[in-house]
């Protein structure tokens, strides 16, 4: 049921792979529009909760997802898929360690965390 | 993965034309990147289905998209393309994996598949397997 609470924050693995197969420019215009992506899907949750709206916070989670995973960001990547399986209410539990896990993937690249931190009152309609 | 399959490809990519229809800017760029280093001519990408409509001329070669996305999905898609243009070859990137949304795709004329998460090799298998190229 947590299983990304053991998943590492970065997959060391598929970081080496892509900076294998990808110019070292390309890398950094990958991350940064990963952090763009994580500020706009974050948003497009809390959002989805204040509304209770159950299938845009599975669309954003499955969304954020498959960006996370595919850039070896474990941990993110695993809470969001708990997430599209998850009903609002959990997830809303959910909302501060997964704004503190975003925050860390960010900060693990250089770049700045969510606004709104681990304040989850940004959930409440 | 062998070299001479890698070069097999880079060779058949060179003069096409690719268009990646991909959501999140993040993964659209990732595609985009490792086809280029995968050697394709030219790679076009689009945020969503309606948006890939806009963007067939010139008509691609292949088409990667998502399945599932806002606005139109990538099985919409993928029915509209092979309706209009049915040599375009399609593959669907997604964790779709379930036998019945493989059927799905495959009554709808999906030529190939990459799992997400993907990588540069599972990539190059499913455009070898569209492109008709085989290792020696």
């Amino acid at each position: 049921m947590t299983a990304w609470r053991h998943a590492p924050l970065l997959d060391d693995a598929v970081a080496a792979q892509l900076r294998a197969d990808l110019e070292a420019d390309e890398v950094a215009e990958i991350l940064a529009a990963f952090a763009a992506d994580i500020h706009s899907r974050a948003d497009d949750l809390a959002a989805a909760l204040a509304a209770g709206d159950a299938d845009g916070a599975r669309r954003a989670a499955h969304s954020l997802k498959g960006a996370a995973l595919n850039l070896g960001r474990s941990r993110l990547g695993l809470i969001c898929a708990y997430f599209q399986h998850a009903g609002l209410a959990e997830i809303a539990a959910l909302w501060p360690e997964f704004a503190a896990l975003c925050d860390a993937t960010l900060a693990a690249q250089g770049q700045t965390g969510l606004a709104f931190g681990e304040d989850s009152s940004i959930v409440r309609a | 993965m062998t070299e001479e399959l890698e070069q097999r490809v880079g060779a058949a990519l060179a003069d096409k034309t690719l268009l990646v229809v991909e959501d999140t800017s993040s993964s659209r760029l990732l595609v985009a990147g490792l086809l280029r280093g995968l050697g394709a001519g030219k790679v076009v990408a689009a945020i969503d289905g309606v948006d890939a409509l806009t963007k067939l001329t010139p008509v691609p070669d292949v088409v990667l998209c998502d399945w599932v996305m806002p606005k139109m999905d990538g099985l919409e898609l993928l029915t509209r393309l092979k309706a209009d243009h049915p040599g375009v070859k399609f593959i669907m990137m997604t964790v779709k994996t379930e036998a019945e949304a493989v059927i799905q795709a495959r009554q709808h004329g999906v030529d190939g598949y990459v799992a997400k998460p993907f990588t540069r090799d599972s990539l190059l298998t499913a455009l070898a397997k569209v492109l008709g190229v085989a290792a020696a």
